[in-house]
């Protein structure tokens, strides 16, 4: 069995890429929060429960949050499967998703497609199934908690210090998703569509404190538009201590990079934590590494970058494709796991590589 | 349900048909099999690596199509039939578009395989290629086909799922349903 970390023990774990990445945290006392979702393409199962299996923790009992944040299938698919193991856990999802407007695209979403083995917005439709059938064993109080700018999803209070705070979306996402959502919805005689709507603008960044330790996860922020993003929360929030641990947003790509987050939210050479994003062009590319490296010496990624070997298997079914498909690929290969801990008056986090995880490089 | 016409070159293969009711067109690609493997040519048998399929239709999911049914014309024509002696089939979620190329995760939907991710040109889905958008549907057919002379080929062919359009009533129903979910969130 693989080691446990003691009570005390921070630990920040991140794994993918699988059809998603996930970030497990133990807030110390056995408890641990669970942010975003990540199956293993290859084996269908999901990295960071058969994780928390090997070290011994009960998820029923001991995961106090399961946050989605965002709807992109690169963060929340089978996170309706994490839910369900995590039984005592409160799901932390934007407020925008409960609302009528998006409610109606998951009504949308079930019957346009319904034999269709992937639906894009399946996943919410089973979680606030969930959520709803677990508020009768709550006193009719659903285990829901929403996220917004500065608002606190858990708050111990007991001297300890765990204190987990939303830093995003912001008031202005917020307007902006429930427009988009709006805009969203068919009218009658229209083309039966999906609803396309970009949801990173609406993206959970968090910020963790635990004993001592201060993490930063990033989700997949991006710096804008204009009073969204990376941009509105370094408008309003100044910590008092900066984070010594950063999920890097959105894999690393350009987009959600912004000096601001390096100034401002993290102490100077923190650790650097992310997945690479493979199905379309991969990110972090070749200037995001040189970039991320620039600005820390201890990053570390859960896979190369590259695409990854393909199996017999799949060259197999690659070959069966037919003459129409064109640069064929597995994107999602073996997820690896990056696992930082640290302990009580710590300075620095002890990291563990589980293949095919490495030390980030910048070529 | 129709069969396309027989392209220029007098190659038409195995037909693909699609049922009902707006005019559609699918393009169609044969690959040879290796130099090495391909008999003397005949021919009919000059094939062009594409061809024009015109279907009629809606795109069905994958258990309705395609049909295969003979050209009447190219069996007169041909010494004896070609044989379907493979055939797959994968559903597809569209995940980028860029550069007229359209990023496709694919999912076998009738055989057990690995879900990838490919690229195809978007004038694929003919005059369905306007309207593609992120997070639709595609399907993936191909077929390995045994011509008279014990050869095979493989065709393929992309089609879009075209499901129609929204009812009032069923819009007015999913209002419904939707806003008795949000009143249960309402009090979190």
């Amino acid at each position: 069995m693989i080691d446990s970390p003691g009570r005390d023990v921070i630990e920040v774990s991140i794994f993918g890429p699988g059809k998603g990445e996930s970030v497990l945290v133990h807030l110390g006392r056995n408890e641990w929060i669970i942010v975003d979702s990540c199956i293993s393409a290859r084996t269908g199962k999901i990295p960071a429960l058969e994780y928390l299996d090997e070290i011994g923790v009960d998820a029923r009992t001991q995961v106090r949050l399961v946050v989605a944040t965002h709807a992109h299938d690169d963060h929340f698919a089978g996170i309706s499967k994490v839910l369900e193991r995590c039984e005592s856990a409160d799901f932390v999802c934007q407020g925008a998703l409960v609302k009528e407007q998006f409610l109606a695209l998951v009504e949308m979403d079930k019957r346009l497609y319904p034999e269709v083995r992937k639906r894009a917005l399946a996943e919410y439709g089973r979680v606030f199934e969930i959520v709803q059938d677990r508020a009768s064993a709550h006193d009719g109080i659903l285990p829901l908690k929403f996220a917004a700018q500065e608002r606190i999803l858990l708050d111990d209070g007991d001297g300890d210090g765990v204190r987990v705070l939303a830093l995003s979306p912001s008031d202005q996402a917020h307007v902006r998703a429930m427009q988009a959502l709006a805009d969203a919805f068919a009218v009658a005689q229209s083309s039966r569509k999906g609803a396309s709507i970009d949801p990173n603008e609406l993206a959970i960044a968090l910020w963790i404190e635990a004993s001592d330790k201060t993490v930063l996860l990033g989700a997949d922020l991006l710096k804008g538009p204009s009073g969204c993003g990376w941009g509105a929360i370094l408008s309003f929030f100044r910590p008092a201590t900066k984070a010594t641990v950063y999920k890097v947003a959105h894999h690393g790509s350009a987009n959600a990079h912004h000096d601001g987050i390096w100034e401002q939210l993290l102490v100077a050479d923190p650790v650097a934590l992310l997945a690479p994003y493979r199905p379309g062009k991969p990110v972090p590319g070749l200037d995001d590494r040189k970039r991320i490296c620039s600005l820390t010496s201890k990053a570390f990624i859960t896979a190369k970058p590259d695409l990854p070997s393909p199996s017999k298997e799949v060259r197999r079914e690659i070959a069966d494709l037919g003459p129409l498909a064109r640069n064929a690929r597995e994107p999602w290969g073996e997820p690896g796991q990056v696992r930082a801990r640290s302990g009580p008056d710590q300075a620095d986090w002890d990291i563990h590589l589980v293949h095919p995880a490495r030390a980030l490089t910048p070529a | 349900m129709a069969s396309w016409p027989e392209s220029a070159n007098g190659f038409a293969g195995t037909a693909a048909t699609l049922a009902s009711d707006s005019p559609g067109v699918a393009l169609t690609s044969t690959s040879e099999v290796p130099a090495t493997a391909v008999g003397p040519r005949r021919g009919y048998f000059n094939r062009s690596p594409w061809r024009v399929e015109q279907n009629v239709g809606n795109a069905s999911p994958p258990s309705a199509e395609p049909d295969v049914v003979p050209n009447r014309q190219e069996s007169a024509a041909r010494p004896s039939a070609e044989v379907i002696v493979g055939l797959k089939k994968w559903e597809g979620r569209i995940l980028e578009i860029s550069d007229e190329l359209l990023t496709v995760e694919l999912t076998p939907s009738d055989h057990d395989g690995p879900e990838l991710v490919a690229d195809f040109n978007a004038a694929l889905l003919g005059p369905d290629s306007s309207s593609a958008a992120l997070g639709d549907i595609i399907y993936l057919t191909t077929r390995t086909v045994r011509d008279a002379t014990g050869y095979p080929y493989q065709t393929s062919s992309l089609k879009l799922r075209r499901p129609g359009a929204w009812g009032e009533d069923e819009l007015r129903e999913i209002t419904d349903i939707a806003k008795r979910q949000a009143e249960l969130f309402k009090e979190t």
